[in-house]
């Protein structure tokens, strides 16, 4: 099946899971073609360097290899795959940008912080969005550029949903003062 | 703020869809990871059948003798008569029982001798025409 296959990520979680050699590896393609570009905006998100983002992104469909028979016991999706996705997603690009040594001496939970540094023409958006808090802009960008609810946001960082919520709200109140993005926001 | 509310709460539709644009502005497309991933996938799923197969080897000879074993009981308990029943029939005391049987009975009748009844003869008929085969006609 192709891009266009219209079965389910659990209808293919399922086969992954108890179908034969071929079934599992087609339907296990499929599930790789519909989520790697998340998977890799999510890399790019931590680091700049195309090379850590697609090692990030080997290491990501890895680790959801391993979770289907013979190795893993076999997955159970209780939310969306991109839910489960994410912050495998971001470990891993954190590994690897570990083990690139470029962040060298470099405490692992301000390592675990680290946003992408905007290009030098960002565009107004993508500056004020570099400027909120780290956890507030990851709220912020799984809500309205990947479209995750906020309980799927709350399973993905694995955080409170209360926390998820004012995180959300703390983050819109600071763009809608950014005085670089007044003309966007409207009167 | 209650949850839909929350949920509500959203950025104008030209700062989404300007967040969207950037977020995608740099496809990454790279034939030598795909190709590494879903071979690595091919390679893992591949294991798959000879585990099953182990699996199966494991449990063959087992599940195969349980279910003679079972498939032996149903056999009898269905086709072959008790072996009382058959002790019984066997009037003549011949070690089979036949339609000899049934004459012997017959007889013992006419001479009421053990008290045997048309009935009992004419269900001894029937059973020895039910019994015709080689495998249950003999005693045990």
């Amino acid at each position: 099946m192709g891009p266009t296959d219209r079965r389910s990520d659990e209808d293919l979680v399922a086969i992954c899971n108890v179908g034969d050699a071929h079934e599992a590896a087609r339907a296990f393609a499929t599930l790789y073609r519909r989520h790697r570009d998340f998977v890799l905006r999510v890399a790019r998100r931590f680091t700049r360097d195309r090379e850590l983002a697609l090692d990030a992104l080997q290491e990501t469909f890895t680790y959801l290899l391993r979770k289907f028979p013979p190795v893993g016991e076999g997955l159970t999706l209780t939310a969306r795959l991109p839910t489960l996705l994410y912050p495998v997603a971001k470990s891993s690009t954190i590994d690897a940008m570990r083990k690139a040594r470029r962040y060298v001496g470099v405490d692992d939970e301000v390592l675990a912080e680290l946003p992408a540094e905007p290009a030098a023409e960002a565009e107004p958006i993508d500056a004020a969005l570099a400027a909120l808090s780290p956890e507030r802009r990851e709220v912020l960008t799984l809500r309205f550029v990947d479209d995750l609810s906020l309980a799927e946001i709350a399973v993905a960082l694995d955080v409170p949903l209360g926390t998820v919520k004012s995180r959300l709200h703390l983050g819109l109140k600071e763009l809608r003062d950014d005085s670089r993005i007044k003309g966007l926001l409207g009167p | 703020m209650d949850d839909r509310d929350q949920e509500l709460e959203t950025l104008p539709p030209a700062l989404v869809s300007r967040l969207k644009a950037s977020d995608r502005a740099q496809p990454i497309v790279d034939p030598r990871t795909d190709r590494a991933v879903l071979d690595a996938a091919r390679a893992y799923f591949e294991q798959r059948p000879a585990a099953v197969a182990l699996r199966r080897r494991r449990f063959a000879m087992p599940l195969g003798a349980a279910a003679a074993v079972l498939l032996a009981v149903l056999v009898v308990r269905s086709f072959g008569p008790e072996p009382a029943v058959l002790a019984r029939d066997d009037v003549d005391g011949s070690g089979r029982v036949d339609i000899l049987d049934a004459f012997a009975l017959a007889r013992a009748a006419r001479d009421d001798a053990s008290g045997a009844t048309a009935a009992r003869i004419e269900e001894l008929g029937y059973r020895v025409v039910a019994l015709d085969t080689p495998r249950t006609r003999s005693l045990p």
